[in-house]
């Protein structure tokens, strides 16, 4: 698996900015892109690879958290690091919390932003291989029969194969036999590992896949 | 009468043969006498027919001889007396009486009417029978003429004294007995024996009119003397009383004839005169501006006592300089000649100016008024001249208090956009620092990538350029500056506030709509005003709307081409509105409908639209907010 080229956008109407930022990421070998606002940045195409968002805290239309607040509902995970002309502390509070990866106030050093990118894009990685981790359980998940997927679920919750054959109306013996299958589908080696991995296929469940 | 003493005595001549001769000779005598006395000699009948007629040679349009003979005297044409007259007459007749002065007229052969005056006498023979009348008569037309024309001219005498507009009288030498005229007895309403003027005298002017008529009943002089007259309704008018005396042979005074001629209303407007020229005069001396009457030769005629005071010197030594003895050959030439000429040309001028003199600097506000004294010519000019000193100092530190507190008004204005300024100098200030870093790096990359250096320091100087602009404006905002006239674009300063504002109204999420028209004309005026006075509209539009709703907040500027000579701009937001009943109080200072407003911002944009000669107000906009909008004349060009 190659890993694509990492790319920073840049969102921020006033257009001297947003130059001058783009020329600094560029500098340091880092592909930029620039949007003067949150529309046109959500109605480009995006490559699929590491990315983050330098994004002005007031923008026309919608303001910058408002809009970091609209991309983690629409699951767009995408690390954020905020610039602003003027900020106060509630502001910056506020951003942080909603997780951004740094609040800015112009003017700013260049490599505290340079810095902010890099950790932004290292955040998306791991996002990026998290969500691929959990793409692969899902397939291996999805194999599974609707008996076997069932007694998974009652596994990792800790019950015994007796408690289960019970709850279920079947033979302890006939628990064994799938309890094997769903160990080899889904490649773990030990309970602990199955458990774990359907922690992660219920965060997955909850979050749709990212593409 | 010397004539007759003569004829009697002529002697008669006493010898018989010369009786005859005398008597022929003494009716010759008779005859010519008779002749020369009277027109006709004639003698009537006992049926009183004529019988003998004698004209006399030189009666004009006399009968025919012997035509009337035969006839009675009412038998020929006659034109007077009447029937009753004639009826009289023939009674005397009949009677045989003698009769004087029968009048009668006869009619001329022109038409005309010729009076005969006809005296008779009886006549009885040796037996004492009456046998007719002999009698004489006379051509009186002439006398009858003029003693119409006598009663005529009487008559109109009569006339002119009662109908005079005076009221006449005449009185004795000693001033008694008067008697008035119909005019008199009409205005005091006294019977005719109350004629004497004494009776109507106002008491107050008796004395005075009693002495000059004693005086002059006693010397005989003329006497005149205005004196207040009462009428019969009790109301007291001028007369002016006059009489003069009518002398006898010898200078003795006969009579007094006098007039008393209605005076009160020129009296009244005399008096009037006199109060107003006091008036005038009072005025004068009393004005507490300075008041002179200068003439053509610009020197002073008169002066009132301010001059004294203002110039240490009395006035009297003042009268007859020239003007620039006071004021300086060269304020004389410069400032005050040209405009006395306009005052001598025929023009009221009017100035005020600054003066400097011995006494101290002084501004003088002065009006030249023309004066013609009747004639159309200028004589003169009336110079009024008013210290205006302690107004003006007070004035002027009036409007330096007022461009203290503009000053205070904008700072405080910009005090409220302080965030919003931050960002508009930070943002530049950002790019730099950002292009900065990429141009280090950029020069420090193996092999050094130099045209996106050069791309990067000219973003640099680009920023540079855009931070210091706008620092440039705060300051001239900021400063303490006098209001400077100059030509200013409209739309460029509305735009720079703008600028000003922009982070404010993002971060208010207010929606801001841009509407200039670009046919604008430029006007005349303090530009850093002007933006303060948007400066006030905008800061107070977004706070007004900081309460409504986040997604109906909308402010729009727009300017506009009002007729040929009006730039309008207005400033609407869709807050709550001005409520009706502050409409009028919204512009007063110290009204503020804001927690932490003071109260200043809209009356001092008043005063600066209005300085500028336009107006600003407020109306309602819809459906809700408000709409301040103002006026400004555009800049005359110059011609």
């Amino acid at each position: 698996m190659t890993e694509q080229r990492p790319i920073v956008f840049v969102v921020d109407d006033d257009p001297s900015m947003r130059e001058s930022v783009q020329d600094l990421i560029a500098s340091v070998g880092l592909e930029a892109r620039g949007f003067a606002s949150s529309r046109e940045f959500l109605q480009a195409v995006r490559p699929d690879a590491p990315a983050c968002l330098v994004l002005d805290v007031r923008l026309p239309g919608s303001s910058g958290l408002n809009f970091q607040q609209e991309l983690s509902r629409a699951g767009v995970p995408i690390p954020v690091i905020f610039i602003t002309g003027h900020g106060d502390i509630p502001m910056s509070v506020r951003a942080i919390k909603a997780g951004a990866v740094e609040f800015l106030t112009k003017p700013f050093r260049d490599q505290e932003l340079l810095d902010a990118i890099n950790a932004g894009i290292e955040r998306n990685r791991a996002q990026r291989r998290e969500a691929a981790v959990v793409d692969d359980l899902r397939q291996r998940f999805a194999a599974l029969t609707p008996r076997e997927r069932e007694i998974m679920a009652l596994v990792i919750l800790g019950r015994m194969n007796k408690q289960i054959a019970g709850e279920l109306g079947v033979s302890e013996v006939t628990v064994k036999v799938h309890r094997g299958q769903i160990m080899r589908k889904m490649r773990a080696k030990s309970l602990p590992e199955l458990v774990r991995m359907g922690d992660a296929l219920r965060l997955a469940a909850v979050t749709p896949p990212a593409t | 009468m010397a004539a007759r003493d003569k004829q009697e005595a002529l002697p008669y001549p006493a010898d018989p043969e010369s009786v005859d001769e005398a008597l022929r000779e003494s009716e010759e005598r008779f005859r010519t006498l008779v002749q020369f006395s009277f027109d006709v000699y004639w003698e009537t009948d006992a049926q009183h027919r004529f019988v003998r007629q004698e004209f006399d040679r030189t009666l004009k349009d006399a009968p025919a001889p012997g035509s009337e003979i035969g006839k009675t005297r009412w038998e020929v044409p006659y034109l007077e007396p009447d029937e009753e007259a004639w009826r009289r007459h023939r009674e005397t007749l009949d009677a045989h009486l003698p009769f004087r002065d029968f009048e009668l007229a006869r009619p001329t052969p022109g038409g005309g009417k010729r009076y005969v005056s006809v005296s008779g006498l009886p006549v009885f023979d040796a037996r004492g029978t009456f046998v007719g009348y002999r009698g004489v008569g006379r051509d009186i037309t002439e006398r009858k003429r003029a003693d119409e024309t006598l009663r005529q001219r009487e008559k109109e005498l009569r006339d002119i004294i009662e109908t005079m507009p005076a009221m006449a009288f005449v009185t004795d030498a000693g001033g008694r007995n008067a008697i008035g005229n119909r005019r008199w007895l009409e205005y005091t309403g006294l019977g005719p024996d109350a004629a004497n003027s004494r009776v109507a005298v106002h008491p107050e002017d008796a004395p005075r009119y009693e002495a000059a008529r004693r005086h002059s009943i006693a010397t005989g002089e003329p006497f005149e003397q205005e004196v207040r007259l009462r009428r019969f309704d009790g109301e007291y008018r001028w007369f002016l009383g006059r009489a003069v005396p009518l002398r006898g042979d010898g200078g003795k005074v006969l009579k007094w004839y006098g007039v008393h001629t209605d005076i009160h209303d020129r009296k009244l407007a005399e008096e009037e005169r006199a109060a107003s020229e006091l008036l005038t005069r009072h005025i004068f001396e009393s004005a507490p501006d300075a008041m002179a009457v200068i003439g053509r030769d610009y020197r002073y005629r008169r002066l009132n006592p301010v001059y004294e005071r203002s110039w240490k010197m009395p006035v009297d030594r003042i009268v007859g300089l020239h003007v620039s003895d006071l004021h300086g050959n060269e304020v004389f030439e410069q400032i005050l000649k040209p405009h006395m000429d306009r005052c001598f040309a025929g023009e009221q001028v009017s100035f005020a100016e600054w003066f400097t003199n011995a006494h101290g600097r002084f501004y003088f506000s002065v009006i030249y008024a023309p004066l013609r004294l009747g004639s159309e010519q200028v004589e003169a000019a009336l110079a009024i001249t008013r210290d205006l000193t302690d107004h003006m100092l007070a004035s002027e530190a009036l409007r330096e208090a007022e461009a203290a507190l503009a000053r205070v008004n904008r700072v405080t204005t910009l005090g409220v956009l302080a965030a919003s300024i931050a960002h508009e100098v930070n943002q530049p200030l950002g790019a730099i620092t950002a292009s900065a870093a990429a141009c280090t790096r950029w020069l420090a990359a193996q092999p050094p990538e130099m045209e996106k250096a050069r791309a990067a320091l000219q973003r640099i100087a680009k920023d540079g350029r855009r931070a210091g602009q706008v620092v440039d404006r705060i300051r001239a905002l900021v400063n303490r500056q006098p209001p400077r006239r100059n030509r200013v674009d409209v739309n460029e300063a509305i735009l720079e506030v703008i600028a000003l504002t922009r982070d404010e109204v993002r971060r208010n999420a207010i929606a801001l709509d841009t509407s200039l028209a670009p046919d604008v004309p430029l006007i005349e005026g303090d530009r850093v005003g002007l933006q303060q006075v948007v400066l006030n509209l905008l800061v107070n539009a977004i706070e007004a709307m900081k309460g409504s709703g986040a997604g109906s907040r909308k402010l729009a500027i727009a300017s506009a081409r009002d007729g040929a000579n009006t730039v309008t701009v207005e400033v609407r937001d869709s807050g709550p509105g001005v409520d009706p009943d502050h409409a009028d109080r919204l512009f007063e200072a110290f009204y503020s409908t804001k927690a932490d407003g003071i109260g200043m911002g809209l009356s001092i944009s008043r005063s600066i639209i209005e300085a500028h000669g336009g107006r600003l107000w407020v109306t309602p906009s819809l459906p809700h907010g408000a709409a301040f909008r103002f006026s400004l004349p555009a800049r005359q060009p110059v011609t």
